[in-house]
């Protein structure tokens, strides 16, 4: 920057060349970034050659105006000669538009070569959680009202890298028709609440060669799918408590996301499991403790992944479930998350046999330590001898402490036998305030249970 | 909030070490200035095409170290010496590298050298993680028109994105990009001209979401940018894109 500029003149912002500005505004919501039309006149023109349209549902604003009204606005305010890189229009619960505003966005979107498009209408969830739940409003699913996405988003995307599409349904062309589906280009692709039968939605994924991101989620329609994606990476099944099978042909596949239940994880078949190196798995429904069949299911389920890199754990519901029994193979892990209300003794059971563990993540708010199961776990920790803490461990991340007793003997338990840990990172959750008296007392004492001087101990908040 | 004695706080070892490895690199270098292996060897190594996403223990330093460092000389004739592998990470300086254009001092007539200083800070940081095989790929694999676009974040991730961030770098990154206005702007642009992708969107995202949700006389403001629009004008502004400003 000029000597100049430096010594006078404070605006700074509006002294960047244009096309920073507008890489600035490119991560704004569109009706933000309109809105700096009215800085100064500088800035009058910067926002339209913005190359994201953005725009998401509930808008801060007094009076909310219609869904069509706020996109045929960005889009006649924008300079037509600029691309679009990134089109998305999402979470207007109430608001449909109609199917020819949809497919005006549409064509727009793509004949500005869009690579992005993400049209997720509304917004209500299926399964908060609660399988009685979702069974419920999976049979009010059908009925209820959807958009539908034209024929010519799947005909004519040349461009195309990444699509997302909630709450709608699908016009596909039919297989033996000339102009069928073409997503050649498509890499990402991610369906939400999709009212559409097992034969479209397979239809629509084995049309896409180049994917190599797949999410398919609360899809109460889909029960049967087989299909075979060479380059998938990675593949996310969320929530579709009524599918029956999902066949994946992937030999590159190294992400398997799976959320829902236990017995539901069996839906799943990969024609290569070895391959998976990250799987992270997020329980929906409670699982009682004692529940010895869904343990032994679950380790199996995680057991065949034999070659993991990375296991990221999640449950929300308690009673706790995770198995006191340690899957067998995770000799390789290096990163291991926990999440939900777990006990101490399990993790530590789970430690015994990650011997190369290097980075430990536990998000802690919903820490058991109340029944009598964990107040005989303290003699297993101090007799355990967790081979990764004395080798291995380099990182360990402690989510929304608060404070709370448990917490604090996890904390005094790790910080006395994780010996070789380079880093604690410690982020403290909602209750305790920034600079309050708390924080101050709770950092002091981890300070004093710190046993190896060399970890370096941080402190964060939310 | 500090729990160590440490003066710097929440800044995590790994940064001493970055430029220690930079200086350290620069000593080596200048005693094997004769034996400095094939150019090849500064191109990145063909890593397995998930490594972006897999924990790699140890950055591989032995091989990158014996290359000479690039030097680049700052506006105010400073020179700050960057390794070859941080370098990696600003696509200007690899063209150089590749096209063996990068021996000698490659001057940044823009930057001051404390804005050099920083950006040299981010690439040693992030440098050895950096897979620039895989950025290319998710930012340009097959262009169907020739349109310049600026790099923009969005892409679509799966929901329950697992993000790999093994090595403690979205926190190191907030902690770096906490600037004054004035030394960010600087370092944007220092990242543009230095064409460093992931500085650029680090950048600008920070600048995004010191505007994000608010009115333009709250960024006027905190940006001090001045109104030099007539009352008619602005309310003819208003007027046009009224469906933005209903409030």
């Amino acid at each position: 920057m000029a000597k100049q500029q430096r010594a006078g003149g404070a605006d700074r912002l509006s002294a960047l060349p244009d096309d920073m500005l507008t890489h600035i505004l490119s991560h704004l919501c569109s009706d933000q970034a309109v809105r700096t039309s009215a800085l100064s006149r500088r800035w009058r023109h910067v926002f339209t050659a913005v190359p994201v349209v953005d725009i998401v549902g509930a808008p801060q604003m007094t009076c909310p105006v219609s869904i069509n009204h706020m996109v045929s606005g960005v889009l006649l305010s924008r300079d037509s000669t600029a691309p679009i890189r990134s089109f998305r229009v999402a979470g207007f619960r109430d608001d449909r538009p109609s199917a020819s505003a949809i497919l005006q966005w549409i064509v727009t979107a793509l004949f500005a070569s869009a690579e992005t498009l993400d049209l997720t209408m509304g917004d209500q969830p299926i399964c908060p959680n609660a399988s009685t739940f979702y069974q419920s409003t999976a049979a009010d699913f059908a009925r209820q009202n959807f958009c539908t996405m034209p024929r010519r988003l799947f005909t004519r995307s040349a461009a195309l890298r990444h699509l997302r599409l909630g709450n709608c349904e699908l016009d596909l062309p039919e297989p033996e028709r000339e102009q069928s589906l073409s997503l050649d280009t498509l890499e990402t692709l991610s369906l939400k609440r999709i009212n559409a039968p097992d034969h479209a939605l397979q239809h629509l994924i084995a049309a896409c060669p180049r994917l190599t991101e797949l999410t398919i989620e609360e899809c109460p329609t889909m029960k049967h799918i087989s299909v075979a994606l060479p380059l998938l990476r990675a593949f996310t099944l969320r929530c579709c408590h009524d599918a029956d099978h999902v066949l994946v042909d992937a030999p590159s596949l190294r992400y398997l996301g799976y959320n829902g239940t236990v017995a539901g994880a069996y839906v799943l078949a990969f024609s290569t499991w070895g391959q998976i190196h990250t799987l992270a798995v997020d329980i929906c429904a409670a699982v009682q403790a004692n529940d010895s069949d869904k343990n032994r299911r679950f380790r199996e389920f995680v057991e065949r992944c034999t070659n993991l890199t990375t296991l990221h754990l999640s449950q929300h519901d308690k009673p706790p479930f995770y198995p006191y029994r340690a899957p067998q193979t995770l000799s390789g892990l290096a990163q291991l998350e926990f999440s939900g209300p777990f006990h101490i003794a399990a993790l530590v059971n789970i430690l015994q046999n990650t011997n190369n563990l290097q980075v430990l993540t536990l998000v802690i708010d919903l820490l058991d330590g109340d029944d009598e199961a964990s107040t005989a776990a303290p003699k297993r920790l101090v007799a355990s001898a967790v081979e990764c803490f004395q080798c291995s461990l380099r990182r360990i991340h402690l989510v929304k402490y608060n404070g709370q007793d448990v917490q604090r003997r996890l904390a005094m338990f790790l910080l006395r036998e994780a010996v070789r840990t380079d880093e604690l990172q410690v982020t403290f959750g909602r209750s305790v305030g920034e600079g309050s008296e708390t924080e101050t007392l709770l950092v002091s004492e981890m300070v004093s249970w710190q046993q190896n001087l060399r970890t370096n101990i941080m402190f964060r908040h939310e | 909030m500090d729990s160590t004695a440490d003066p710097k706080g929440k800044r995590p070892l790994y940064q001493e070490d970055g430029l220690a490895y930079a200086r350290a690199a620069a000593a080596a270098a200048s005693a094997t200035a004769a034996a400095a292996p094939d150019e090849e060897e500064a191109k990145p190594k063909p890593k397995p095409s998930s490594s972006s996403e897999e924990a790699k223990p140890e950055p591989e330093a032995e091989d990158q170290a014996e290359m000479p460092p690039l030097v680049l000389v700052a506006e105010d004739g400073v020179e700050v010496s960057i390794s070859r592998r941080a370098a990696r990470m600003s696509h200007m300086l690899r063209l150089l590298m590749e096209d063996s254009c990068a021996d000698g001092p490659i001057p940044a007539p823009n930057v001051h050298s404390d804005i050099l200083d920083l950006v040299v800070q981010y690439c040693e940081k992030h440098g050895p993680y950096y897979d620039p095989e895989a950025s290319e790929r998710a930012r340009n694999p097959f262009p169907p028109f020739p349109v310049e676009l600026t790099p923009t974040v969005s892409s679509i991730k799966p929901v329950t994105y697992v993000d790999p961030d093994p090595h403690g770098l979205k926190d190191w990154d907030k902690d770096f990009i906490s600037l004054d206005n004035s030394t960010l702007f600087e370092v944007i642009l220092a990242a543009n001209y230095l064409n460093i992708e992931d500085l650029l969107d680090l950048g600008t995202t920070t600048v995004a979401d010191m505007m994000r949700g608010k009115k333009p006389e709250e960024i006027r403001e905190i940006f001090e940018i001045e109104n030099d629009y007539t009352p008619e004008q602005e309310a003819e502004l208003r007027k046009e894109n009224a469906w933005a400003f209903e409030d």
